[in-house]
C-alpha cells in the first residue's frame, strides 16, 4: 500500500515505537499508583516522555499534559479559557476539534482570515478582530486540509500585545515546524501524538502556559485526601490512569523526530509535495490547491468526479488518501470547496519518491 | 534521614533530576503516611538536607516541606 493519509494518522512508524508499546504492556504498571518496581518503571518511562516533549517544544516537564489526542487537548484548552457564552476569535481554517467545543459553549465566535495561502490576509484579519476583550484566540498552525501555514508567530505576538490568551492547534505541524511554548508565549499548544510525532493512536499532548481546568475529575495519585482536583499541571489535566503503552511509544516517536530533526522532516515532505505537484500540475482534469509555504499536505479536486468515489478507486488500487471534508467544513467553506470536498494527500518522513510517482500515475488515470 | 516532599509526582521527578545534576544523592519514594497529610504524596530521601534544599531553590524546583524522620515514622517538620 502507498499510504498518503498521514494528516489523519501516520501509519509507518519507527520500529522502536511498537517495541516500546509491547515492552510497556509487559512490564509497566501505572505512574503514581504504587511504590513497587512496575509502578516505578512506569513513572520513569512517562517522565522520560514528558522530558523529551518539553525539550522538543521548549517548555518544562510539568507543562506537558498527556491527552488522548489533539481533540482532547483542544477541548481541555478551550474549556479552560472560554466560558459558556464567551468570546473567541478563530482562523477561517479551523478543524471541528475547535469549532464544535465553541459551538457547545455557545461562544460568540468571530472568524479571521479566509483567503487560502494568504498569510498577510490572515494577519490583517486577526489584527482587526482581536480587540483585547476576547477570552481566547484559537489558530491552527497548519490547515489539515490544505497544508496552508498560518502566521502563528505574528498572531502570538499580537495576542501578547493585546493581552488575549492564544491556543495553537499544532495537529499538522508538531514534528515538522518549530514550536516553542516559551517563545510563542501561548496559553496552550495542542498536538496529537499519532501524526507527525510518530506515536501510537490514543496519544496527544497539551503544552500548558497556564494551568488547565480539569475536563474530567478523578484519581491523580496526588493529594488524595482532597476532593478538589489538584490545581496545578500536569495533574489538573491528567485524571485517571495514563495510557502508559501509548506514551512509551510516543517517547520513541519523539526520539525519532529529535534525532532526524523537524527541519529535515519538513524538507523531505516538501520535496515530496513538490514532486507530486510537478507530476500532476499539467493534468487538465485535476485542480491542485497549492500555495507558498505549504507543508506536506496537498488537496486536489478531480473535475467531474466525486472525491469519495475517486478516493475509493485509489484505495482499490492500493493508494490510501482521504476524501471529503476532513472534519474541517470551515476550512472548506473558506476555500470554496464545501460542496465538493477534496481528495487530500498527506505525506510523512517515511514516504518515498517512488511512491509519489506511482500514486501520481494512478491519479492522472482517474 | 530527611524527606523533602512535593506537590506532585512530576514535580518530585523534576527535583530528583535537579539533585542528580548537582551530584547530590537522593532516593525517590512515596511519602510516608506520617508526612502525607493531604493524601498520596512524593518525596526525595536525602542525607545532606541543606545542600539539597539549596540546590532545589537554585534549580527552581519548588518543594512543599522538609522533614526529619526516624525510621520513616517519627517525623518533625524543619523550617529551612
Amino acid at each position: 500500500m502507498i499510504y498518503l493519509d498521514c494528516g489523519a494518522t501516520s501509519l509507518q512508524k519507527p520500529p522502536e515505537v511498537a517495541a516500546a508499546v509491547t515492552r510497556a504492556l509487559k512490564r509497566y504498571a501505572s505512574p503514581g499508583r504504587g511504590g513497587h518496581e512496575a509502578a516505578r518503571e512506569a513513572e520513569q518511562a512517562v517522565f522520560g516522555c514528558r522530558t523529551l516533549a518539553a525539550e522538543l517544544f521548549e517548555s518544562e516537564p510539568e507543562q506537558v499534559v498527556f491527552t488522548m489526542n489533539a481533540t482532547h487537548a483542544l477541548n481541555l484548552a478551550i474549556k479552560t479559557l472560554v466560558p459558556p457564552g464567551g468570546k473567541a476569535v478563530i482562523s477561517g481554517f479551523e478543524h471541528n476539534a475547535v469549532t464544535r467545543p465553541l459551538h457547545a459553549l455557545k461562544a460568540d465566535v468571530r472568524i479571521a482570515g479566509r483567503k487560502l495561502f494568504d498569510q498577510e490576509d490572515a494577519l490583517r484579519a486577526f489584527r482587526a478582530q482581536v480587540g483585547g476583550g476576547e477570552d481566547a484566540v484559537i489558530c491552527t498552525h497548519v490547515s489539515n486540509v490544505f497544508g496552508f501555514r498560518l502566521p502563528v508567530e505574528e498572531i502570538a505576538s499580537l495576542c501578547r500585545e493585546r493581552g488575549v490568551p492564544l491556543i495553537i492547534d499544532a495537529a499538522q505541524s508538531a514534528g515538522t515546524l518549530p514550536l516553542s511554548l516559551k517563545k510563542l508565549g501561548a496559553a496552550f499548544i495542542a498536538m496529537p501524538g499519532h501524526k507527525g510525532l510518530y506515536g501510537p493512536q490514543g496519544t496527544g499532548i497539551l503544552l500548558c502556559g497556564v494551568t488547565p481546568k480539569p475536563l474530567i475529575e478523578g484519581g491523580t495519585g496526588s493529594r488524595s485526601r482532597e476532593q478538589a482536583m489538584p490545581d496545578f499541571p500536569p495533574d489538573a489535566g491528567e485524571a485517571g490512569t495514563h495510557n502508559v503503552p501509548g506514551i512509551c511509544g510516543l517517547a520513541e516517536g519523539l526520539r525519532y523526530v529529535q534525532r532526524r530533526g523537524p527541519e529535515m522532516i519538513l524538507r523531505h515532505e516538501r520535496a515530496l509535495l513538490r514532486r507530486m505537484r510537478e507530476r500532476l500540475g499539467d493534468t487538465p482534469s485535476i485542480r491542485l490547491f497549492d500555495g507558498p509555504g505549504q507543508t506536506g499536505v496537498l488537496s486536489l479536486r478531480l473535475n467531474g468526479r466525486d472525491c469519495e468515489a475517486a478516493a475509493a478507486k485509489l484505495a482499490g488500487q492500493g493508494v490510501a488518501v482521504r476524501a471529503g471534508l476532513h472534519c474541517a467544513p470551515l476550512a472548506h467553506e473558506s476555500a470554496g470547496t464545501l460542496e465538493t470536498g477534496t481528495v487530500r494527500l498527506s505525506f510523512s518522513d517515511f514516504n518515498t519518491e517512488e511512491e509519489i510517482d506511482r500514486a501520481a500515475v494512478l491519479l492522472r488515470r482517474l | 534521614m530527611y524527606y523533602i516532599t512535593f506537590r506532585s509526582l512530576t514535580r518530585a521527578q523534576v527535583a530528583a533530576a535537579v539533585l542528580e545534576q548537582c551530584h547530590i544523592p537522593n532516593q525517590f519514594c512515596r511519602a510516608p503516611r506520617a508526612i502525607a497529610e493531604r493524601g498520596c504524596a512524593y518525596a526525595l530521601r536525602v542525607n545532606g538536607v541543606s545542600q539539597a534544599v539549596a540546590a532545589l531553590r537554585r534549580g527552581g524546583a519548588g518543594f512543599e516541606s522538609v522533614y526529619s524522620c526516624r525510621g520513616g515514622e517519627n517525623c518533625e517538620e524543619l523550617r529551612l
